[in-house]
């Protein structure tokens, strides 16, 4: 993203209402103007929410530990031991040792081969929020990414509920991104769940990711539906208006066959990724 | 004779296969409609590309109806979808 654009994009936050900049990617702390793309925001008096694989130079890491830790969050989508990174998993500790007041561990799940209990040790030595952002994997709609496939939902919906019991006692929130829904956890947990399945199964909506060429697009994986260029009067609200209208189409359905027979379907639960339902969709003629 | 015999889904229009139907949605007019079972058994078989005299046997066949039932029920039901723009 140019620096034309990232004006334009602090002026529509500004313009929104709203009080945080979000920094995403890929990796965004890669990107060359990183440092003074996060003072640009600061001097606007915005809060700075980086999303990263903490994989930063040394440089990077040395700027935003000076920053205060209430105008800063960093969420560390973290590499799980089992991906035999150990470089990786080195440099992710460094960071939590430095910027611990502003981090809040996460990861992405897009296997069913994810234990969760690292992330509990991970919090006690660093001394870390007690707070945790689980989020799944969706697929983009061309599916040409990693990620979780709704058939495997329970098999990580078991873990989830079962780290969810392990943590609850020591006072660590969970917390869900995306895409959950509430017939992925085996039903003796809903009671154990039940604040987080309130937002949970409904969560699916635009979220509104800007593109580094300024267009705006739903969340990333409908990043092939619809496009809409950021104007000088676009506010978020609007934008989120104009997604909903596109998503409308997709709501009598969820992403499993079964789910408009769900009791819980449009009551607890919208039918998941909007992503997967659209996918669902075919045209063999 | 089925009067309407070409079935061809048009270029906007997707369909989703439901435990109780199925789901067709047309994109290009943001037109939806949710067809349920006998209805959808008769989209399924003609989106399957069949020749015309095999859809009917297998329409004939699922539904339990006589040949001629199938007919009027086909007939009558692409006409529907085709006024509903999701059929050309």
């Amino acid at each position: 993203m140019d620096d034309l654009t990232y004006d334009r994009a602090l002026d529509y936050i500004e313009r929104s209402g709203l009080k945080q900049a979000r920094l995403l990617g890929g990796e965004p702390t890669t990107h060359p103007k990183f440092i003074s793309y996060v003072q640009k925001a600061l001097e606007r008096n915005l809060d700075i929410m980086v999303f990263t694989n903490g994989l930063m130079s040394q440089k990077v890491l040395n700027f935003l530990a000076q920053i205060p830790a209430g105008k800063l969050s960093i969420l560390l989508n973290t590499i799980h031991p089992n991906e035999n990174n150990p470089r990786g998993i080195s440099r992710q500790k460094q960071i939590m040792a430095k910027l611990a007041p502003s981090i809040i561990l996460g990861i992405t799940i897009y296997s069913t081969i994810v234990d969760l209990e690292y992330l509990t040790v991970y919090l006690n030595e660093f001394n870390l929020k007690k707070e945790v952002r689980l989020g799944l994997a969706h697929s983009v709609l061309s599916q040409q990414n990693r990620f979780l496939h709704p058939k495997n939902y329970s098999i990580v919906g078991r873990k989830i509920a079962r780290f969810k019991e392990e943590v609850d006692v020591k006072g660590i929130k969970v917390g869900f991104d995306c895409g959950f829904v509430p017939c992925m956890f085996p039903p003796d947990s809903f009671e154990l769940l039940h604040e987080e399945l309130k937002k949970a199964g409904n969560c699916c909506h635009p979220i509104i990711d800007m593109l580094s060429d300024g267009t705006c697009i739903s969340c990333y994986p409908l990043n092939d539906l619809k496009k809409i260029k950021l104007h000088s009067q676009l506010t978020a609200p609007e934008l989120i208006e104009q997604f909903e209208k596109e998503l409308r189409l997709y709501n009598e359905i969820g992403i499993y066959p079964y789910c408009r027979s769900c009791p819980l379907f449009k009551t607890r639960c919208n039918g998941g990724c909007y992503s997967f339902r659209i996918q669902r969709y075919q045209n063999q003629t | 004779m089925v009067t309407n015999c070409r079935f061809r889904i048009r270029k906007n229009v997707h369909y989703a296969i439901e435990t109780t139907g199925v789901s067709i949605i047309n994109t290009e007019n943001k037109h939806g409609k949710y067809i349920t079972y006998p209805e959808a058994a008769v989209w399924l078989v003609l989106a399957g590309n069949h020749s015309l005299t095999r859809s009917i046997r297998l329409v004939t066949f699922i539904l339990q109806i006589s040949k001629n039932e199938t007919i009027k029920m086909m007939d009558q039901l692409m006409t529907d979808w085709r006024l509903e723009s999701f059929i050309e």
